[in-house]
């Protein structure tokens, strides 16, 4: 095999080169256009007028329609009302629907994960047309009887631009859910031009040690 | 190779060699074309509180800043430095710009003499850039270079006994050890973890000589005695600043695996992504390079780099570890002193691959000066009111008016552009005795002037808007007597 790699020592290193090259276009597509670097870029509330919309149950449910900003919604956070937590295997079902009424998002989150008044952040990592209105929805199942809210902002305070109307059991409120919008977004062009030359740096230091294996810069030897 | 191919080698290999020719010449012409950028960030009238601390410390005369120092955590070199360019440059108007030009000058110098260095040891032209192009880019210099603080001065002085230890070690020449003597002196004078990082580079240098040249162990004895006498004046503060530190509630915060990660990011971070992980990636990839390199040809100079490495990575760890064992007394910043080694370690350790790498490196890094640069003047122009408060305050404010703050811990600072005389906390006001107008800085989520005193004292409060001084935002209300 060492042999036969000294032998073939240039198409040894054209075959490396060549992989490594692929290796750096698939890093830079990766980084754009497909997107896997993002910066979060926030739109939440501020801390004043909060009160609770509710109770929340499997049947009744908030659904707060918005319109988003960016076009990847990376991770959103609620806030939750509660007095204390009777039930500790209650479930908060979480869903975005867009404006077909058609679930593009679902999951499920422990009440133990909230904490009363605060925000909670979970992982959303999905892509949204920017201006067309969307909604998302909140319901919970518990056996216990406390009531459980979801945070609004009394209406005459600043609610993230975003929000549009909040309802609550299928009827409109006056008011606006508390709530953290996390937008990824696509690196600009300075930022792009850092991570392709450094890309391009790594790149070709990969080509610096092809051309110093030892493998393939070894003369077969003569028999 | 083909005759096109040989004639392109040929012509690069010329450029190279009249770039070789005139490295000194192109050396200080990038120094000079870096000190421009650090000069141009310079024309701002912001200062944060450290920066107040040394604006308000050298308005004493020289024995006041020795004693103001002693009661606070610095050593006082940088300071009595501050003090005679302040002498020196008797302005009003731009006390502060003299002073951002003070902390330039080491700078500049570290990077000239770093430089030159560099191509000396190397005789490649592109590490001496490459040194040059860490330590103004890769690096938080933007930042510290025009802050009015002594981190700059604590850079030069510990580069160059590092630089000059590795001189004595080698040639063993009396100039070298009274230079490296000199310098570690001044560093422990100037930042009390210069000092630290000054003791690391005598141990580092006594640990070579016992294992590879024992006939310096009397000039490096001497040299440390020598050195030790001129700082045994201070040594004594020293030891009663640490026990005061160690034993107060002091400001710095609990070291956790957070924090250490933090010292990265402070050191290398932009606002772009991941921009720590790549630069600290070429640090280790250069490291790896300078060991596989080392262990070809066991060079001295190889040994020096890695010796550069563990300076700033050994006076961070001493930090932690008495942090740990006993009160916090390190933060992320007292390192820098020791970062200009660190580059030093970058650039011996890239000078052993081709010349055309080092190229893509230095392109690299230029490529992360921009953003630095843009960073840089965000930070120094752009994320703050301080112009428009002080248009503001010079219109209306008159003698007879008071500038009322709510957060206390910004006194220093607003003293530096308020009258101290004028500027009372909110809590201290003497609501009966008011004769003028009141300037209120009300930074948020602190206290706010209550409905019920405004009612009492039949007081009207305009918003006058959103201002701030530097890195303080608050909204400016307008407070008089009702007609």
């Amino acid at each position: 095999m060492k042999r036969w790699i000294a032998e073939h020592a240039v198409l040894c290193r054209r075959i490396l080169y060549l992989i490594t090259a692929m290796l750096c276009v698939v890093c830079m597509l990766l980084i754009w256009p497909v997107g896997i670097i993002r910066t979060a870029v926030e739109s939440h509330n501020g801390a004043d007028g909060r009160i609770s919309v509710g109770p929340l149950s499997s049947e009744l449910c908030t659904e707060q329609y918005f319109v988003p900003q960016f076009s990847y919604l990376q991770e959103m956070a609620i806030a939750l009302s509660y007095n204390e937590i009777q039930d500790e295997n209650a479930t908060v079902y979480f869903s975005i629907r867009n404006s077909a009424e058609e679930d593009i998002f679902t999951t499920e989150l422990s009440i133990l994960e909230f904490s009363s008044g605060g925000f909670y952040q979970f992982p959303v990592g999905i892509s949204l047309k920017r201006g067309q209105t969307y909604s998302w929805v909140v319901c919970i199942e518990s056996n216990a009887t406390e009531e459980i809210g979801l945070l609004a902002t009394s209406p005459d305070v600043i609610t993230p631009v975003e929000n549009s109307v909040l309802c609550y059991n299928g009827e409109v409120t006056s008011s606006a859910a508390v709530v953290d919008y996390v937008y990824g977004i696509i690196p600009g062009k300075s930022d792009l031009m850092i991570y392709y030359s450094f890309i391009l740096t790594v790149f070709l230091l990969m080509v610096l040690g092809i051309r110093h294996l030892p493998a393939i810069n070894r003369q077969p030897q003569k028999r | 190779m083909n005759n096109k191919t040989a004639k392109v080698c040929l012509t690069a290999h010329n450029i190279y060699e009249k770039l070789n020719i005139h490295a000194k010449a192109v050396i200080t012409a990038a120094t000079l074309f870096m000190t421009v950028l650090f000069v141009s960030l310079c024309f701002n009238n912001n200062v944060h509180t450290d920066e107040a601390f040394s604006m308000q410390l050298i308005q004493n005369d020289y024995a006041g800043v020795i004693s103001g120092t002693m009661g606070s955590q610095h050593p006082p070199l940088y300071y009595l430095i501050a003090k005679t360019a302040a002498l020196l440059f008797p302005t009003e108007t731009y006390k502060l710009q003299v002073q951002k030009f003070v902390t330039i000058v080491p700078v500049t110098l570290t990077l000239l003499l770093g430089s030159f260095w560099v191509q000396k040891k190397t005789n490649k032209l592109l590490s001496s850039l490459l040194f040059g192009a860490a330590l103004s880019f890769l690096i938080c210099t933007m930042e510290y270079a025009v802050q009015v603080r002594m981190y700059s001065w604590g850079l030069f002085f510990v580069t160059m006994c590092g630089l000059e230890a590795y001189d004595a070690y080698i040639s063993g020449k009396l100039r070298h050890w009274f230079w490296f003597g000199l310098f570690g002196v001044a560093a422990a004078y100037t930042h009390n973890y210069a000092f630290v990082s000054a003791v690391i580079i005598c141990g580092l240098l006594f640990l070579m000589i016992v294992f590879y040249k024992r006939e310096h162990i009397r000039p490096w004895l001497i040299t440390v005695i020598l050195m030790f006498a001129a700082y045994l004046p201070w040594f004594f503060v020293l030891i009663s600043q640490f026990l005061g530190t160690a034993t107060s509630d002091y400001w710095i915060p609990e070291i956790t695996g957070e924090t250490i990660l933090g010292y990265f990011t402070w050191a290398f971070g932009l606002d772009t992504a991941y921009s720590t992980v790549m630069i600290l990636l070429l640090f280790i990839l250069g490291g790896v390079v300078g060991l596989i390199d080392l262990c070809r040809r066991k060079d001295e100079l190889g040994v020096f780099s890695i010796l550069c490495w563990l300076v700033p990575t050994l006076t961070a760890s001493a930090g932690v570890i008495v942090s740990l064992l006993t009160s916090p007394i390190y933060y992320n910043r007292y390192v820098y002193p020791a970062m200009g080694l660190l580059c030093i370690f970058f650039a011996l350790s890239w000078s052993r691959v081709e010349d055309w790498y080092q190229l893509v490196l230095l392109l690299f890094c230029c490529v992360i000066g921009v953003e630095r640069y843009k960073e840089a003047i965000d930070l120094e122009y752009l994320s703050t009111n301080t112009d428009i408060t002080m248009a503001y305050l010079e219109e209306n404010l008159t003698e007879d008016d008071i500038v009322v703050y709510n957060w206390s811990v910004y006194r220093l600072i607003y003293e530096y552009y308020v009258d101290g005389d004028q500027l009372v906390y909110i809590e201290d006001v003497d609501w009966d005795s008011l004769s003028g107008d009141i300037y209120f800085f009300y930074t948020y989520n602190c206290e706010q002037i209550s409905q019920s005193t405004l009612d009492t004292y039949g007081l009207i409060m305009e918003d006058m808007g959103e201002m701030g001084v530097e890195q303080n935002v608050f909204v400016m209300y307008h407070v008089y007597k009702a007609e």
